[in-house]
């Protein structure tokens, strides 16, 4: 972890997260010690925190400060692994925006609000969407329209609609717009049908043309002031939140045992597969696993269930749409599922492409699991097989890898509809490449099948 | 496409027609807000969504008493606590609302 001011945190002059000694701490500054202590004094911090929507955090030393106008210093708990909207399946963000409402009306009884509502925010620690900016929230005054209204729109509410209506990968473009989808631009390609729902058509198609008709004026806030009673304000909250739940969106075939079947493996050798990845993990030791093509999450749980901070990729949303599922439904805590295509992984983005990392920059992890993976990056989008082993040395200490050689029924599948111009990919030409980087520490055929299973340490 | 445009035009007609009875707006000379049609559509909303909300919580306060005295004819205990929010359905079983904070508050 870089020490010094991170760069996401610096919009909000209210206070920034800094490194120190590798500990993240959060400075409070004066001008909002009287939000703070609301925060704390009225009882909605403690409140949050029992019920999992907020990140806890301990007092620290003054001494820690990084500037004159300091009021607090506080250490968060620590969150396993940041990710962004864009890495999320659909359950995801609707379950950020959920706890984003929920928080709110909380809040609101508490005579506080919060100020602002960034996707961002929000991050899952434990399996459950938990808002991680303790500086959020200000005093609440009767009377003020709720600023971060615009905010929850483009950063909950239009993606979901887009997706709900129209198509999952509208999801990618948060990765676009990094303050939420244009309103205008989510009700251009929202169809004519979701102007017949209410919620839609006034927090969408409505939200835009008003803010295309007022773009050149601004508001006498004084003029403004009253016009939003606390009931009117707990009714907008409460017509978001009835209108997120209705929005949908499951993967097709909805059957979730129909969804993944592989039948590379008779029982036998998958299971000698699920034997070998829990052999090598406990030779690893590792405390982050990234199960990379993690699918489902059928070898991800392998680790997860050993106490090790597991994230699932998959470039697939429906897969992490079942993945994230079942982490619900088994209430697992030490799972993530998440969003990537490891061909175009996340970059970083945002001010002097910082303020939200790169894959790279949040790893690596301990551990990879890079299973049944190799052959789709070497044929399916020809990157050589030194390249595959460069990159994902760059991802892990620990690699887990599976090499699926040209023999294999998939391979040959693969192969069948274009040109073989991959001499080098083979077992030996595999190793040779991997052996540059990594030790091969074991490596073990599985049963009834032409796959061999490798573990190595990096280099 | 014609149906979308008209229904566009008439939906558009119908915001400015009420914004331009408005006086909470002036013209701005160097400095765009880009927050100013969202802050004016909710003044204009807000009222709406406060009576909807109201009627809401009205209309579940007497579905409340009568599945309440139909409970207790029926001599079934039921939890005093529950509120609204656990009267909405949720589809997918995916979300897990926490529990509402006025319930909470009325177990300290």
């Amino acid at each position: 972890m870089t020490e010094g001011n991170i760069p996401s945190s610096f919009r909000d002059p209210s206070g920034f997260l800094f490194v120190q000694d590798g500990v993240i701490y959060r400075q409070v500054n004066a001008l909002y010690r009287d939000h703070y202590d609301h925060l704390l004094k009225s009882g909605l911090y403690q409140n949050l925190v029992d019920a999992g929507l907020l990140i806890a955090h301990t007092e620290a030393s003054l001494n820690l400060a990084r500037s004159d106008d300091v009021y607090e210093i506080i250490q968060p708990e620590v969150v396993p692994f940041i990710s962004y909207p864009y890495e999320w399946c659909f359950s995801q963000l609707k379950a950020a925006a959920l706890a984003t409402l929920e928080i709110q009306k909380r809040a609101l009884t508490f005579g506080l609000s919060l100020k602002d509502c960034s996707a961002y925010n929000i991050q899952f620690v434990k399996g459950k969407p938990t808002l991680i900016d303790t500086l959020s929230f200000e005093v609440y005054q009767e009377g003020l329209p709720w600023v971060p209204y615009r905010q929850f729109c483009q950063h909950f509410l239009a993606p979901l609609a887009l997706i709900s209506y129209e198509d999952i990968r509208l999801n990618q473009l948060l990765r676009v717009y990094i303050d939420g989808i244009p309103l205008d631009l989510a009700a251009s390609l929202l169809p004519l049908r979701s102007r017949f729902k209410l919620p839609l058509l006034l927090h969408i198609h409505l939200h835009a043309r008003s803010q295309r008709h007022f773009s050149d004026k601004v508001v006498d806030r004084d003029a403004a002031r009253g016009r939003v009673s606390r009931q009117s304000l707990l009714g907008l909250i409460d017509n978001l939140e009835s209108a997120i739940r209705k929005l949908q969106w499951s993967p097709h075939g909805t059957d979730w045992a129909d969804y993944y079947q592989d039948d590379s493996y008779d029982s036998v050798g998958l299971e000698h597969k699920k034997q070998l990845v829990a052999d090598f993990l406990d030779k690893a030791a590792p405390k982050t696993v990234w199960d990379l093509g993690g699918n489902i999450g059928l070898f991800s749980r392998i680790a997860a269930n050993k106490g090790m901070q597991t994230v699932s990729w998959d470039m697939d949303p429906g897969c992490v749409e079942i993945n994230y599922r079942q982490v619900i439904t088994n209430g697992e805590t030490n799972l993530l599922p998440l969003v990537l295509d490891l061909t175009n992984p996340s970059p970083a983005i945002g001010w002097e492409n910082q303020e939200r990392m790169s894959i790279l920059k949040r790893g690596p992890a301990d551990t990879a699991l890079a299973l049944a993976l190799v052959h789709h990056l070497a044929i399916s989008n020809n990157v050589p097989l030194d390249r595959v082993a460069d990159f994902l040395a760059k991802l892990c200490s620990w690699l887990i890898i599976e090499f699926v050689p040209k023999s294999d029924p998939k391979v040959q599948k693969l192969l069948s509809t274009r040109e073989d111009i991959f001499p080098n990919y083979t077992r030996q030409g595999f190793e040779n490449e991997f052996s540059r980087l990594f030790i091969i520490k074991r490596s073990e055929q599985i049963q009834n099948s032409e796959r061999t299973l490798y573990l190595m340490a990096g280099r | 496409m014609k149906l979308k445009r008209f229904l566009s035009e008439i939906t558009s007609f119908a915001l400015l027609a009420v914004l331009a009875s408005l006086v909470l707006v002036r013209e701005a000379h160097a400095y765009l807000d880009p927050g100013t049609g969202s802050y004016i559509l909710q003044i204009l909303i807000a009222g709406l969504f406060g009576a909807l909300f109201m009627l809401k919580v009205f209309w579940g306060r007497i579905v409340g008493f009568f599945s309440k005295s139909s409970s207790e004819s029926e001599a079934i205990v039921q939890d005093p606590g529950q509120d609204m929010s656990d009267q909405i359905p949720t589809k997918e079983g995916v979300e897990s609302p926490a529990p509402s904070v006025q319930s909470e508050r009325d177990n300290d």
